[in-house]
């Protein structure tokens, strides 16, 4: 009887709480709700809610439930005013405790994997972080290899990312903000720089922007970067995206604002520069001569990777003077009794690269090997002895090819591709003027992107003086200023 | 949405522009220049002759073109070979003559990889260089071959020798004048330079010239078996039947625009001397020793000097001559400073006399072909204003001086001759 009052008289705020919290969680068969009793003579009645799967019971059952039946002043109270003192006095040993009135605020916690506390006659809840979902462990990058330096790279979940930084930055100034978006997703996005060191109003601006995501959810990288730019949608990448701790902690270093998404394996660095995209980890593991030559290289290739298509449709079908007098013999002995004009078996190559590459991305390891291997060399070849296309567009398409893995940044090479045809269908129309002409576009329209105040091509069109250190050529460490703010990102205003 | 309609005109007038360019350029109009031409529908012309037919009055045209013979098989077996292939047409006019070289072609005839423009001496003795002039239309884009005289024979049998070598005839004569520079008695003009020197009114200039010799046939390029078992052969007489051979004879003058005459190969160095065209040469020198001595002539760099004695100029060449001894021709002992000092001496006399007789032979023709009226031009202008409209009779009479400076700086390392008991002869 005494228990059917209590239950009768079940805490009017825990009721109402937790009622709350059912209509809000409770058609989802994972969230759970669990009373026990507690205090003296057992009579204070408590609810734990969480979500399986994401908790640690280690965590819930050794730090937790463990004080809270066992410890001796847990057993001696006898009220529920007596319990939230002694949790708010530390008697449960758990430092990742926050105390909230805000339901809401405690919803979205269960929703993050932590456990809720709610007492009877108390309008509080006590949000526990005993997160202990499945997380990958640390691996080397997959992407951007470096042959010395820092083997690990950034996983899934926010707080190891975080301590993969913290590990690298020991000073006081670096500042991480948490700002939360996506109205259902409620994702946690972490915001890192380095307080003296970044620009003030560079900061702000960038948090503002952050916050002001409107967003049902962030479920790709795509969705936060096309909302996070300021420029206009062109093809070049405009974030910085890593999966590297060295190169994100060298760009906050920098000045840059560094972003991490809870849930993506990687992190995003603002505002970002053209130069950004040619530089690789590998510059600063060798000496200046070894990595100015490789820099230098990369922007040569570059090149090729840009132009090389359309200054071969050009030079075979408009402008066959530029070219030696031996290798116009070569090409035309090549070309002689092909199916197809240059400019079609081109962009026909250029298209058959795209597809070979998207099938070889989609296909498991091993059958995109086999993919390349049937597409490249079965059909390459038999499509040279059918004499659908030339040897000689085989070379080029292949030569483009490899110029354009070798760009450090897949995003950039993804939008040298774009380009690549853009400028290749203009050479075939207009030879040499179309490739010039589509080229100076190009050029124009990576002058004209800016993000935050920064144009995306400085120091290369800064009219403040040239600040080109650490751009075409990598210079020796006593002269390079890695820790210095970066001239560009100094004149942003509000 | 709010968008202005005068922009959506301004677009679409741009993409009007732009597609109305596209089709121009593209030659869709009429052929331009720079239309699209594929490269395999091209026939790359690798030299041109060009002759005029005096009896017929006819001008003739020869062009070379590679043709590729691609074998259809398997990748492994393919082969392909370049082939040369020479075709000659007639025409009342040098244009025309090209044009109906196309009666026998199936494919665009393309200039712009033409090594070599090759004139027949009667087309440029009777019409002069100005037969060129459909060449120098700014139709063909990037043409710029280097121009040659033919002398005694048609550039057409030239071109056709040349390819029975199995070789082009551009590759060929650009390594006969490469040749040619170890004897320096030669020089290379381009198309481009050729037109800026005929435009200077009473210009004389230089051009190289090409005639063909007979050659026994035995003698070439035939390994020592083959020649033994011909000789051997009762037909040996056949075998040893003459093979014309290309050879480059020297440099030909030009003089308004019409071919003058040939210089010998003396005079055509002499010119290089002058002219600063010397690479390197051979001087046979006689010595104390009463033996011949070759000297190989390494750098030679002449300078011009024009002063004025009242209205008239004298022209002063100064030659410094680097040059080593090759073969002494005596294996005795030599005292090699005053050997060197002799031949330094006798280089210079021997310069100077094969130069003094250019200049008499210029001055007797009236052809400046060393350029003396340029150079009065460039170090006296305001002189040259006054004197330039009697230069044709100024400068037969005008004194010419030259001085070369020789220096021999070397004789090789070894002091005596490696050729045994020679010394115990001596």
């Amino acid at each position: 009887m005494q228990q059917t009052n209590n239950q009768s008289e079940y805490n009017k705020h825990r009721v109402q709480n937790a009622t709350q919290m059912k209509e809000v969680l409770g058609k989802s068969f994972d969230v759970k709700f669990h009373p026990i009793v507690i205090g003296e003579d057992r009579k204070i009645q408590i609810e734990f809610i969480y979500i399986d799967g994401m908790v640690n019971f280690d965590y819930v059952s050794g730090y937790i439930l463990k004080p809270l039946f066992q410890q001796q002043s847990f057993r001696d109270a006898s009220d529920s005013e007596q319990i939230v003192n002694l949790i708010d006095k530390g008697d449960i040993y758990f430092l990742e405790q926050e105390k909230l009135t805000d339901m809401d605020k405690a919803t979205n916690g269960i929703l993050q994997g932590k456990l809720a506390l709610l007492i009877e006659d108390q309008n509080i809840v006590f949000l526990f972080d005993v997160r202990g979902y499945e997380k990958r462990p640390i691996t080397a990058p997959s992407v951007e290899m470096a042959i010395k330096g820092a083997k690990d790279s950034f996983v899934e979940t926010l707080k190891v990312n975080m301590t993969l930084i913290r590990r690298r930055i020991h000073s006081k100034q670096l500042v991480i903000e948490n700002i939360i978006i996506g109205e259902q997703t409620l994702t946690n996005v972490a915001m890192f720089y380095v307080e003296g060191v970044a620009n003030a109003n560079l900061v702000n601006q960038i948090r503002a922007k952050i916050s002001s995501i409107k967003i049902t959810g962030i479920f790709g990288p795509a969705f936060f970067e096309e909302l996070i730019v300021t420029s206009d949608k062109y093809a070049f990448p405009q974030i910085m995206d890593t999966e590297r701790p060295d190169k994100f902690c060298a760009d906050i270093m920098e000045g840059r604002i560094g972003i991490i998404i809870d849930g993506f394996a990687m992190a995003y660095v603002l505002p970002t520069l053209f130069i950004q995209y040619l530089q690789s980890p590998d510059d600063y593991a060798y000496g200046p001569f070894i990595a100015s030559f490789t820099r230098i290289m990369r922007y040569g290739l570059a090149l090729i990777a840009l132009l090389l298509p359309g200054l071969y449709i050009s030079v075979t079908s408009f402008n066959t003077e530029m070219i030696p007098k031996n290798l116009t013999y070569a090409i035309a002995n090549y070309r002689s009794g092909v199916t197809f004009p240059t400019f079609i078996e081109t962009i026909i190559m250029l298209l058959a690269f795209e597809v070979l590459y998207e099938a070889s991305n989609r296909m498991p390891n091993n059958i995109g090997q086999t993919v390349s291997i049937v597409g490249a060399l079965i059909v390459g070849e038999a499509a040279v002895n059918a004499k659908l296309i030339s040897p000689s567009v085989v070379i080029v398409l292949a030569v483009t090819a490899i110029a354009n893995f070798s760009m450090p940044d897949i995003g950039f090479g993804n939008a040298l591709r774009l380009w690549r045809l853009i400028i290749s269908i203009m050479s075939s129309f207009l030879g040499y003027v179309g490739l010039v002409f589509s080229f100076i576009v190009l050029l124009f329209t990576l002058v004209k992107i800016e993000n935050f105040g920064v144009p995306y091509m400085s120091p290369l069109v800064s009219t403040d003086g040239l600040d080109v250190q650490d751009t075409l050529l990598r210079p020796s460490p006593d002269t390079i200023k890695k820790t210095t703010k970066h001239k560009s990102f100094e004149q942003v205003t509000e | 949405m709010n968008k202005n309609p005068q922009d959506a005109i301004g677009i679409i007038l741009i993409l009007i522009l732009f597609i109305f360019t596209l089709f121009k350029i593209n030659g869709f109009f009429y052929p331009l220049k720079w239309a699209r031409r594929e490269i395999e529908n091209n026939n790359f012309v690798s030299d041109v002759g060009m002759d005029k037919l005096t009896e017929e009055n006819l001008y003739k045209t020869s062009v070379v073109f590679p043709v590729f013979n691609t074998q259809q098989g398997s990748s492994k077996t393919e082969k392909s070979s370049i082939v040369s292939k020479l075709l000659s047409a007639t025409g009342s006019t040098m244009f025309d003559a090209h044009r109906n070289l196309y009666l026998k072609i199936t494919k665009d005839l393309n200039y712009e990889h033409t090594g070599w423009g090759l004139i027949s001496e009667t087309l440029a003795s009777q019409d002069g260089l100005d037969s060129l002039d459909f060449a120098m239309r700014d139709y063909e884009r990037g043409v710029n071959p280097k121009i040659g005289i033919v002398k005694g024979t048609s550039p057409e049998k030239i071109l056709s020798t040349i390819s029975e070598y199995q070789e082009t005839p551009w590759d060929y004569i650009s390594s006969l004048l490469n040749s040619s520079n170890e004897l320096s008695i030669s020089k290379q003009v381009s198309c481009v330079e050729l037109f800026s020197l005929l435009s200077q009114p009473n210009s004389s200039f230089c051009l190289p010239y090409f005639h063909m010799v007979e050659m026994e046939n035995s003698s070439q390029g035939e390994s020592a078996e083959q020649n033994k078992e011909s000789a051997q052969n009762e037909n040996s007489k056949q075998s040893k039947k003459k093979k014309p051979i290309v050879e480059l004879g020297g440099l030909a003058v030009i003089k308004n625009s019409k071919l003058y005459c040939f210089l010998d190969k003396k005079l055509s160095r002499a010119s290089n001397w002058v002219n600063n065209g010397i690479k390197s040469t051979c001087l046979v020198l006689p010595n104390s020793y009463g033996t011949n001595s070759s000297i190989e002539v390494l750098l030679s760099h002449a300078y011009t000097k024009i002063k004025f004695i009242g209205d008239m100029p004298v022209a002063e060449f100064k030659i410094d001559v680097t040059s080593r001894v090759n073969e002494i021709g005596y294996n005795g002992k030599v005292n090699l400073n005053s050997y060197i000092e002799e031949m330094e001496i006798a280089q210079s006399k021997y310069i100077e006399s094969e130069i003094y007789d250019l200049f008499k032979y210029i001055q007797t023709n009236g052809i400046d072909i060393i350029n003396v009226g340029d150079k009065i031009y460039h170090q006296h202008p305001l002189k040259w204003r006054k004197i330039k409209g009697d230069w044709t009779s100024i400068f037969p009479k005008m004194e010419l001086k030259v001085e070369v400076t020789s220096n021999i700086n070397s004789t090789g390392i070894i002091k005596t001759t490696l050729i045994k008991g020679s010394e115990k002869k001596l």
